[in-house]
């Protein structure tokens, strides 16, 4: 056994230690919901009551019912946590109350859960408007860190702002 | 060398018009993507968007194929443990995966102005710098010596087969309707491009690990005096400067860190997944791309690598290893550093102490 074996032992020994500590954690809850969200969200869109739902919450958007919409939305998030239309419909009213952050956090709920709002090949295409929150979100983020740029929260939302980003130029996979 | 930097030249104008004419965003080519989705088309996995027959990888193989058979260079070789290429080609196909790319996409990546990219160069290079330490102190896996040579047809039969199945538009084949599947282009361009960079990459024997690989071997003066070293680097360099020049052209050119296609943050696992990459392609003496090549030109060893690149490409959808744009997955961050102690392993079990480079190594390192 000459030195390079040595080292080649302990370097499998460390690889294989940090093997077995990753396998000891437990699944990210990002990861969880997403595996969930593959399962569930197939049948809860067509569901005739979601939908007739949606269209009562989309119609209270049209007449300018703000807080009614916001509140049948967020009573079908709570029964229906993972299905994604709700949470597209979310974005729209909160872009349409000028707050561009929380249109984009709750568009970025409903993409992980149905990545069909970013593809244009599907009906459910709402792309170029995710897209202006995530501009508009940046632009407000950028302004306010200028004033107070330690913020955490406000580094968070850039964070997520940035990972809409890479959403939205799409990938291979 | 007009053949090196036309090799360089098509492979990079052919990849950008790939993208530009539907491929995914910067994924004019890319073997673990294409990969991925070929064994979505096949039913390996269930990912209903990853889910279509890409006809580049089979033209890369049949390309190959038909001008190694034309020049009278296609021989079946095989018995260098085809199962431990097997694996490697596994893993290959992992660690690709958790970059969002092979070597092809990540140049390609670079050259549409992805700064977040170049750790995967880094990657790879630390990878194949630690793979030929290994060559160095006597790893091999073993000569290969003539087969039979019905062996050398099987992975250009089974290529041929599933080609014709897709451009007869065969129900057996799955092809998604959205998602990354359902962004191509023309499948005869796909095919023609397939069979060009294939037939060309057979003639010049192309291969982006091979190429940096040969500057660690050999040193940068010596590589000067080595044309086969110095056509490989300049097919490199004509990749870059005409993919850059293309991208540029077509619009796919956005330079920045941020809001990239196939991108995340994970830059410590994009290096990691490149450094297996560049690590796996020196053992089996051949990026993916190359062993796609060489499977075609009757190398059953490489057919071998390209089998488990399927199953790798197959288990990054089912195990949910490939990296996303949040980032990269448990599994995949679990897989890449079994695949780096599973690669030291090999490593360590195939090393001839007291001798150098092994003879199949200094004759053929790609």
């Amino acid at each position: 056994m000459d030195r390079f074996d040595k080292i080649s032992m302990a370097s499998i020994l460390v690889l294989l230690l940090a093997t077995i500590t990753l396998l000891l954690q437990p699944t990210p809850e990002s990861e969880k919901k997403q595996a969930l969200a593959r399962q569930s969200s197939a049948n809860s869109t067509a569901a005739p009551e979601i939908a007739a739902r949606l269209k009562v919450a989309a119609n209270l958007l049209a007449t300018d019912n703000l807080g009614k919409a916001e509140e049948l939305l967020r009573e079908m998030i709570g029964q229906h946590p993972y299905d994604a239309a709700p949470y597209i419909v979310l974005g729209e009213l909160e872009m349409r109350r000028q707050a561009p952050i929380a249109a984009m956090l709750a568009y970025k709920s409903g993409i992980e859960l149905n990545p069909d709002y970013l593809d244009k090949k599907t009906p459910l295409f709402k792309g170029k408007q995710i897209k202006q929150s995530v501009t508009e979100s940046i632009e407000l983020i950028d302004s306010r860190l200028l004033a107070s740029p330690g913020d955490d929260d406000l580094q968070e939302q850039k964070k997520q702002a940035y990972y809409m980003l890479r959403k939205l130029a799409g990938s291979c996979g | 060398m007009y053949l090196y930097i036309l090799m360089g030249a098509l492979i990079g104008i052919g990849a950008v018009l790939l993208s530009w004419g539907g491929n995914p965003a910067n994924t004019g080519l890319c073997v673990s993507c294409f990969m991925e989705n070929v064994a979505g088309s096949l039913g390996l996995h269930d990912n209903i968007r990853m889910q279509y027959m890409r006809p580049e990888i089979p033209g890369f193989v049949l390309g190959a194929f038909l001008l190694a058979k034309t020049r009278g260079q296609f021989q079946a070789m095989g018995g260098s443990s085809p199962l431990l290429r097997f694996f490697i080609g596994i893993f290959l196909i992992i660690g690709c995966s958790v970059f969002i790319g092979c070597p092809v996409k990540m140049i390609l990546r670079i050259t549409a102005g992805d700064v977040g990219a170049l750790i995967g160069v880094v990657g790879m290079v630390v990878g194949i710098y630690v793979g030929l330490e290994f060559i160095e102190r006597g790893f091999q896996l073993g000569t290969a010596k003539e087969v039979p040579a019905a062996n050398g047809y099987v992975l250009p039969g089974i290529m041929f087969f599933i080609l014709a199945l897709s451009l007869l538009g065969s129900p057996i084949l799955a092809l998604s309707v959205k998602g990354a599947g359902a962004q191509h282009a023309p499948a005869l361009w796909s095919l023609a491009a397939g069979l060009g960079i294939g037939a060309l990459a057979q003639r010049t024997q192309f291969c982006i690990t091979g190429g940096v690989a040969r500057i660690f071997l050999w040193g940068p003066r010596e590589i000067m005096n080595c044309p086969r070293s110095t056509g490989l680097l300049a097919s490199l360099g004509s990749f870059l400067v005409f993919a850059l020049v293309a991208n540029l052209l077509t619009g796919q050119f956005t330079f920045g860190l941020v809001g990239q296609p196939s991108s995340n943050d994970s830059y410590g696992w994009a290096f990691l997944g490149m450094a297996l990459v560049g690590f796996g392609s020196v053992l089996i003496r051949g990026c993916p791309l190359r062993q796609l090549v060489a499977a075609g030109q009757g190398d059953t060893d490489a057919g071998a690598t390209v089998m488990g690149m399927l199953v790798g490409a197959a288990l990054v959808q089912n195990w949910n290893m490939g990296g996303n744009s949040a980032g990269t997955p448990a599994n995949g961050q679990i897989a890449v550093l079994a695949g780096l102690a599973l690669m030291v392993i090999i490593g360590l079990l195939n090393r001839r102490r007291g001798y150098g480079i092994a003879p199949e190594y200094q004759v053929g390192l790609d």
